[in-house]
């Protein structure tokens, strides 16, 4: 097992930064996820510490040693693909055994380990199959199995569960991690679903065009996104921002469509103008009058525990929170709850948090 | 009725008109030379087998066949070598320019054959390697390349490069990966390339015709051109001698016509 390092680490394909500086430490034994829209770089940082992909500029260290010069069989990585990639000539024992086989290792050994992977994953009884004959999760199981066969110093997966129906890769991601806590092996995963980052990760990092924008535990940037970007892209209903503006700056005081909030910042604000973001969880929508905050509904959606509310307040279109038994109905009038505290302020010019 | 009999009745007539030179010539083989110009060909009176015997005994015919087998069985080893390795290095390695190389490739073949013959004659004689397997072996070579590459690129290229991403993460050498796991997952490609390959040299006529002048190496269709003397062509040897050279052809495309069906049904990555 072993830490990554990244030191000043950039790639550029045909002089386009597809990288810009990353500047990071992966702990030993940490589950580590890289998340953020298509495009951002995240696969090709996966590749970078594979050893498929060579790094532009920088350098990065598994433990204190570089491995920019190393080839994948050298690095001693495993990684899981988004398609798997098994191979379709070879049954799901041979799958297995293949990394170990690689290895030269002895082949009483090798069946050993087989017979240990498939029975921690539950592929006992396929083990004779071809990969054509399994079901899209036996497959990642066989994938994983093929990963984790080896002990690998360091385990990647890119974007595994993205071709499973949405029940299975709850299922996974639940085995992901009881997996992860069994082996302990320093895990970089990588996925453009928020919600799968913040469920498995140790620590997050959200990656835009390139650029880390923040690192940090998945429930501190849930709590304290460190810009816009970041707020919008974490977090499911994505965060409402309105325009507020600056009323007083020590203690800070905003106006927002004529009501006051008083919200907590480390630094004041600059100009007289700023974003301010709400969280739809933050914001109550009910039908008695319990505020004098007034707004419109729009649209509802139902989803068990609460129901999402579109709607009008003032000329802002905001998403919020309702208790389902207010059976909200579009056009109906409500009333709305914020919890000042929560509130988040960005900066207008720069989308950083004060 | 009429729309079911239709589809068979085409395919029988299709195969029909495929088949009909060689079922022609099958018959032709096995008749008397009396009856050799009788039409239409039906089936002779007096089977026999007496232009077989001939072909054996009269002429060197063991020999021709063993030529043809060893310059055309090289050719395709040496094309299916060569060419599978610069495909997979073509589709898969970081290649600069590979399609300003392939189009290089192909412009080998682009020569007609009696345009290159000649100074081909020339370097052949001047290597010593006239009337030798080797004349013959180094040409075809040189002349199905382009084609195994072309056909073989496109097949490595099909297969996921994220399969070929996991072998080397799996500890692969370049090499290993080609061998253990690229390399079988193009077997229908490679088989079809054989195939093509082969009957591309067995039947070779030209460059045969040109770089031998005995035994010693000609290969069978040249051997067949030879057949007529002075002054009669002996029709009936012509067509057992045909039937003979077509057969381990035939034989060739049934077997492998199931190993490509196979491996076509072999399962790609995702069901």
């Amino acid at each position: 097992m072993a830490s990554i390092r990244f030191e000043k680490v950039f790639k550029n394909f045909k002089n386009l930064g597809v990288i810009k500086s990353l500047d990071l430490t992966v702990d030993d034994g940490e589950f580590f996820t890289f998340v953020g829209p298509s495009g951002c770089g995240k696969s090709t940082i996966l590749n970078m510490i594979a050893g498929l992909e060579p790094v532009t500029g920088g350098t990065i260290y598994f433990d204190d040693a570089p491995v920019n010069e190393l080839t994948p069989r050298e690095r001693d990585v495993a990684m899981v693909f988004q398609s798997y990639a098994l191979y379709p000539h070879m049954s799901v024992a041979e799958n297995l055994a293949f990394p170990l086989k690689m290895k030269k290792q002895p082949k009483d050994l090798i069946e050993a380990e087989v017979v240990r992977v498939a029975a921690l994953l539950g592929l006992e009884a396929l083990l004779g199959r071809r990969p054509k004959e399994l079901s899209g999760g036996q497959r990642q199981r066989v994938a994983l199995g093929r990963a984790v066969i080896r002990k690998p110093e360091v385990f990647l997966m890119d974007e595994p569960l993205s071709n499973l129906d949405a029940r299975l890769r709850v299922e996974m991601r639940a085995e992901l991690k009881r997996l992860h806590r069994q082996l302990k092996i320093t895990t970089v995963y990588v996925t453009h679903d928020q919600a799968e980052a913040m469920g498995l990760s140790e620590r997050i990092a959200v990656l835009k065009e390139g650029e880390v924008q923040q690192c940090a535990a998945p429930h501190e940037v849930y709590a304290r996104p460190g810009n816009i970007f970041v707020a919008g892209f974490i977090g499911s209903p994505s965060m409402n921002f309105i325009d507020a503006q600056v009323r007083g700056k020590d203690p800070l005081k905003l106006e927002i469509n004529g009501v006051e909030f008083n919200p907590v910042v480390e630094r004041s604000p600059e100009s007289d103008y700023v974003t301010a973001g709400i969280r739809p969880e933050d914001i109550i929508a009910s039908k008695k009058e319990t505020t004098p905050v007034e707004a419109l509904v729009d649209l509802t959606e139902v989803e068990g525990p609460v129901t999402w509310v579109n709607l009008r307040w003032g000329n802002a279109a905001l998403r919020v929170k309702a208790a389902p038994e207010e059976h909200l109905k579009p056009g109906d009038k409500v009333f709305l709850k914020f919890s000042g505290e929560k509130i988040h302020v960005f900066d207008r010019e720069a989308g950083l948090r004060l | 009725m009429m729309r079911k009999l239709a589809f068979p009745a085409v395919l029988l007539l299709v195969a029909l008109y495929c088949t009909g030179p060689v079922l022609w010539q099958a018959v032709t083989s096995v008749k008397p030379d009396p009856e050799l110009t009788s039409l239409p060909p039906v089936l002779p009176e007096h089977p026999t087998l007496s232009h077989y015997i001939s072909i054996f005994t009269r002429h060197p015919f063991l020999k021709v066949i063993l030529n043809s087998t060893v310059v055309a069985g090289a050719t395709t080893v040496l094309a299916l070598l060569l060419g599978s390795f610069a495909a997979f290095g073509l589709a898969k390695l970081r290649v600069r320019y590979t399609s300003l190389i392939l189009g290089f490739v192909l412009s080998v073949s682009m020569f007609p054959p009696i345009a290159t013959v000649s100074p081909l004659y020339l370097i052949i004689r001047a290597l010593g390697l006239r009337d030798t397997w080797w004349a013959l072996i180094v040409t075809y070579t040189t002349f199905s390349l382009p084609f195994s590459i072309w056909v073989l690129t496109n097949f490595f290229r099909s297969i996921p490069d994220e399969i070929y991403l996991a072998s080397k993460v799996d500890g692969c050498t370049p090499l290993q990966s080609f061998f253990r796991v690229m390399l079988p997952l193009a077997a229908p490609g490679i088989f079809t390339t054989a195939l093509l390959v082969f009957i591309f040299s067995w039947n070779e006529f030209l460059f045969a015709l040109t770089f031998t002048s005995t035994t010693a190496s000609r290969t069978i269709p040249v051997a067949i051109a030879m057949f007529p003397g002075l002054h009669e062509v002996p029709w009936g040897d012509i067509a057992a001698a045909s039937i003979v050279v077509i057969s381990p052809l035939i034989l060739l495309v049934f077997a492998f016509q199931r190993r490509i069906i196979e491996g076509l049904t072999a399962g790609a990555v995702k069901g």
